[in-house]
């Protein structure tokens, strides 16, 4: 081939290189999708309450309102890709009331509510009949608040699936606009939060499953919303002043015992403590009564006691000294009652069976924050 | 140097084509090497941004710029090379370098960005935020997917490959049949 010629040589190589990388195959492992199920879900949450993070009192040291209805559709989607993948899509929007730092602006309504929207999506790959690993990554979009997410776990079984044994890591990156107290735009700011967990599920008997699990978070950056305000000895609100670092631990036990009468009693604890000087105890217990084939219902209480941070107050002296007036950072305890109704009606023909679920709880809480949500979901299994 | 240009195709096409994968490594370490890398890309850049937040504008320092960056290409880096590695695990660098290709080019179409606004962390504007994240979101999920994809080599067992020699070019077919 002479230089001075057309080179179609190089042109082949080019294409070769190309066809190199994507080399056809004749016969591949089978990665063939299947729906395995599709379930919907409406949640909204009716909140009334005041705190001293929120602005708008009868004078500027009185707690603002935290009323807000936030309503909550959501999708989730399960399909296996081939023998060893299964995907969970997940992808809960919410529409949120007086929720923005725009809020404290009274002069426009352009903020009355706001839309987010996530996107989560778990790939679980089955190494063996006894080993999995899990990829986690995802996205949250709001304005003013952008959130991505990605993680990986693995859990191993043993002695028949009697003994379960996880561990896994999440990473959180949190980029969302800055505001001053007063809703002036200061661009953007961020924050990290590292997760790292280790759990142990155990067969107990026959009728008894427990689960234990720990997990450590570590989170830096601004760990504030940038607008939440303090009230100050001077007469005025100043601006949270939050440490640039959190150290997060939470221990979770939980048990589940099937009642002889075809019930099932759960029951749940968690001890959380954190550098800010919050230490908290949860319990929950759930009872769930099954009273035909398709149907059982619930009814739960939970209970929750917690310290505030250390530097929580609801009047600060204006010295530059961290303070916070957040009402969910305050000493509390809080209440939660519900009960829900499910239905699992078999099927002919593709789907197997349609889950319908209503469910309704009530949580208050001491310093003045009380909330109605009502549940409603819907699903097929295929 | 046509002839040894084709002459190094030749040992490229036999080196990335992958043999009968009877005994082909676990496709296991691959998911783990590649989701792992991608994992780590994520926190270290993530906590590297994260050291430069402040509440306010007053602790904003122009030496934030440089973190900023480093931290954003870190995460997406971690997007380029989680795909890459998987499929290296199995043999597969081309493919792996095929399907690294969304996630390297969304973070090449970044850079022009950081090059208008080097604090565009803390100042982008609102349309240089839609192609941050866009671009951003968009290298994630690909690079998830190429990970997905190098659980698969185990199957690809028969490989179609060309060849290039001195006087000929062709296609070798491969593998077990």
């Amino acid at each position: 081939m002479s230089a001075a010629a057309p080179d179609p040589g190089r042109r082949l190589s080019a294409i070769a290189i190309t066809m190199l990388a994507l080399a056809p195959t004749a016969a591949r492992a089978d990665d063939s999708l299947h729906l395995e199920s599709v379930m919907t879900r409406v949640t909204g949450f009716d909140q009334f309450g005041n705190g001293y993070q929120a602005q708008g009192g009868p004078t500027p040291l009185s707690p603002g309102s935290e009323r807000a209805t936030i309503f909550e559709p959501q999708a989730e989607i399960v399909f296996t890709q081939g023998p060893r993948w299964s995907h969970r899509v997940w992808i809960p929007v919410d529409v949120v009331s007086n929720a923005s730092p725009h809020a404290v602006d009274v002069l426009t309504s352009a903020s009355k509510h706001i839309v987010s929207g996530s996107l989560d999506w778990t790939a679980t790959y089955a190494a063996t009949t006894a080993t999995a690993f899990t990829l986690n990554d995802g996205l949250n979009l709001e304005n003013p608040f952008r959130s991505v997410h990605s993680g990986i776990g693995f859990h191993r079984s043993f002695a028949d699936e009697a003994t379960i044994v996880g561990a896994s890591v999440l990473d959180v990156y949190d980029w969302f606009n800055r505001f001053d107290i007063h809703g002036t735009p200061e661009g953007r700011t961020d924050r990290n939060g590292t997760t790292g967990a280790v759990s142990m599920t155990q067969v107990l008997t026959p009728t008894t499953l427990v689960n234990v699990n720990y997990g450590v978070t570590v989170l830096a950056g601004t760990l504030g919303n940038t607008w939440n305000s303090v009230p100050l000895t001077t007469g005025v609100r100043g601006p949270e002043i939050l440490p640039g670092e959190r150290v997060r631990h939470a221990l979770v036990g939980r048990a589940a015992q099937w009642l002889p009468w075809n019930g099932v009693l759960r029951l749940y604890y968690r001890f959380y403590a954190d550098d800010w000087g919050i230490v908290a105890h949860s319990v929950e217990a759930q009872v769930l009564q099954r009273l035909a084939p398709e149907v059982y219902v619930g009814g739960l209480y939970r209970f929750h006691t917690q310290t505030g941070a250390s530097f929580f107050t609801i009047l600060a002296p204006d010295d530059g000294s961290l303070r916070v007036a957040d009402s969910d950072l305050a000493p509390l305890q809080s209440q939660t009652v519900g009960g829900k109704v499910v239905l699992d009606l078999p099927m002919s023909g593709e789907i197997r069976t349609m889950h319908m679920e209503l469910e309704v709880e009530r949580y208050v809480r001491s310093n003045d924050l009380r909330t109605n949500i009502v549940s409603w979901a819907t699903g097929f299994r295929f | 140097m046509r002839r040894g240009f084709a002459g190094v195709l030749v040992v490229a096409a036999s080196l990335t084509a992958a043999s009968a994968r009877a005994e082909g490594p676990d496709p296991s370490i691959a998911v783990v090497v590649g989701a792992a890398t991608l994992v780590a890309g994520f926190t270290v850049g993530g906590a590297l941004m994260a050291t430069t937040a402040h509440a306010n504008p007053a602790g904003d320092s122009p030496w934030d710029n440089g973190k900023n960056i480093a931290g954003w290409f870190a995460m997406e880096s971690g997007f380029v090379l989680a795909p890459l590695l998987a499929h290296g695990i199995e043999g597969e660098w081309a493919r792996g370098g095929v399907l690294a290709a969304i996630p390297a080019a969304t973070t090449v179409a970044t850079i022009p960005i950081f090059l208008q606004t080097p604090g565009a962390v803390a100042q982008a504007t609102i349309p240089q935020e839609r192609w941050m994240l866009g671009l951003f979101c968009a290298g994630m999920a690909a690079s998830v997917a190429g990970v997905v994809d190098a659980a698969f080599a185990p199957g690809r067992t028969i490989h179609l490959v060309p060849s290039v020699g001195p006087s000929s070019a062709g296609l070798v077919l491969g593998g077990e049949l």
